[in-house]
């Protein structure tokens, strides 16, 4: 059973230690407008900014390439910043799209990253944050489905960007952005299978 | 532009290669056109237009005013539009932008010269007239301002009724007869990426594009062009997009007669 919550509303009147709540005098308070989950204990939050945790995987775009260091944009509020180490041999342009790791979190908003890999060609699709666990599913079955039905390379970034380059990307565009629109309801896997098995014929 | 513009772009120009458009629509085809008219009770006229993801407000209010030296029989038509910031990221507030007063002009300049209103009716008695205030207000951004304005311009402007005038006052609560609407214009316009005219351009596609053409036309004429952007066009591709146009006026003047009741 879920019910929707908004700012101050009590979601147990046990103290819990969950994310998006709050604990006042012995009881749990919900601190975002979203969906709460009695069985798993889970606030969902609706909307809200991302909130970058180290070894999430980003997709971003350079900005800027200078001598040593790359600036990328996450869509972030903060900066994002790719310093290339000793043996690395990649070479950037603005304007180039690439997926990264977080190495670090450095004071309150500037993020270091490693690892990129160049996405060369197809577009970006921008997301609500918050949607992208549900845009991935339980051990990533959502992406997967839609990469299968519409013959697209996709790479999610957790911060709200996803890469798509060949195969029908209408139809994985319009897919994503269907799990986006009811990402609070349940039974989605199968809602957009559906979604997917009548629109891949036409 | 941001970074992610840049992306979008470089994608709708590879599309565009390969002889498609992002929505995969064909190069002569509009989006889907929704018209609401008569949306605010206040306005004596008013419509919302939807074409695709863009949506433009359009109010008309009539005031009483002194008529124009020049012309002291006649009533005036005065547009004006607004990008708010809701619409789009790249709109602030302040003063009106370069674009705002450019889609206040075409829009205009279309509705004018294409005889529209009929101002002459707008003459109440000495020194009197009705001024047409439209004002446009763009409520979200996806390309195409000009033809959305156009559209939501002209049906609202049919929707409009004059209201009662008695003893030098007017009475707003009370509406007389219909403003008198002579002609239908619409407007369509063209964005060139890499090599091809497309009509009603979305915000990607514009974004791409180096030049833009406007073509304001009723049943017989083309009323009204306007020209943006670096890039040009040839006379033949004129010619072309000229007969596309006319094609798209007949389609559009029936969905604006439709939302009519």
């Amino acid at each position: 059973m879920r019910d929707m919550i908004i700012p101050g509303d009590m979601v147990s009147d046990k103290p819990l230690r969950i994310a998006n709540g709050f604990i006042q005098n012995g009881k749990t308070y919900s601190k975002v407008l979203g969906v709460y989950d009695a069985a798993e204990r889970t606030i969902i939050p609706l909307e809200g900014s991302w909130m970058p945790r180290l070894e999430d995987s980003v997709v971003g775009i350079i900005t800027e390439a200078r001598p040593k260091v790359y600036i990328v944009d996450l869509s972030y509020f903060g900066r994002a910043l790719l310093i290339p180490g000793k043996y690395d041999r990649y070479e950037f342009q603005p304007g180039d799209i690439i997926s990264a790791l977080i190495k670090n979190i450095e004071g309150k908003n500037t993020i270091i990253l490693e690892d990129p890999k160049p996405l060369e060609g197809g577009t970006i699709l921008s997301i609500k944050p918050k949607k992208i666990p549900r845009v991935i599913g339980k051990k990533s079955t959502m992406v997967r489905q839609i990469a299968e039905y519409s013959g697209t390379h996709i790479v999610v970034g957790m911060n709200g960007l996803i890469w798509l380059k060949d195969g029908n990307i209408a139809l994985a565009t319009e897919a994503l952005l269907k799990v986006e629109r009811e990402a609070h309801l349940s039974g989605l896997t199968d809602t957009i299978k559906n979604f997917l098995e009548k629109n891949k014929s036409e | 532009m941001e970074a992610i513009d840049i992306v979008k772009t470089s994608y709708i120009k590879e599309l565009i290669a390969k002889g498609i458009r992002e929505d995969g629509r064909k190069a002569n085809e509009f989006r889907k056109i929704e018209i609401v008219s008569g949306l605010i009770k206040n306005a004596e006229g008013s419509a919302q237009v939807d074409l695709g993801a863009t949506r433009v407000l359009a109010g008309v209010k009539l005031n009483l005013d002194e008529p124009m030296e020049d012309t002291p029989n006649q009533g005036n038509l005065v547009v004006s539009a607004e990008l708010l910031p809701l619409a789009s990221a790249s709109y602030e507030t302040g003063p009106p932008s370069p674009d705002s007063i450019e889609l206040a002009r075409v829009v205009d300049r279309g509705i004018r010269h294409a005889k529209c209103v009929n101002l002459e009716s707008l003459f109440v008695e000495e020194a009197k007239a009705w001024t047409v205030y439209v004002d446009l207000y763009v409520l979200n951004y996806n390309g195409n301002l000009f033809d959305a304005g156009s559209i939501a311009a002209m049906s609202a402007l049919l929707s409009t009724e004059v209201p009662k005038y008695e003893d030098g006052k007017v009475v707003r609560e009370e509406r007389v007869s219909k403003l008198k609407i002579d002609n239908i214009i619409t407007s369509s316009t063209f964005a060139k990426v890499g090599g091809k005219s497309l009509l009603d351009p979305t915000a990607n596609e514009t974004n791409a594009a180096y030049s833009r053409v406007t073509i304001a036309t009723d049943e017989k004429y083309v009323r009204a062009m306007q020209k943006g952007m670096s890039g040009g066009f040839s006379a033949k591709e004129i010619e072309e997009l000229i007969e596309v146009a006319f094609n798209n006026h007949k389609e559009q003047k029936d969905i604006i007669k439709k939302s009519q009741k």
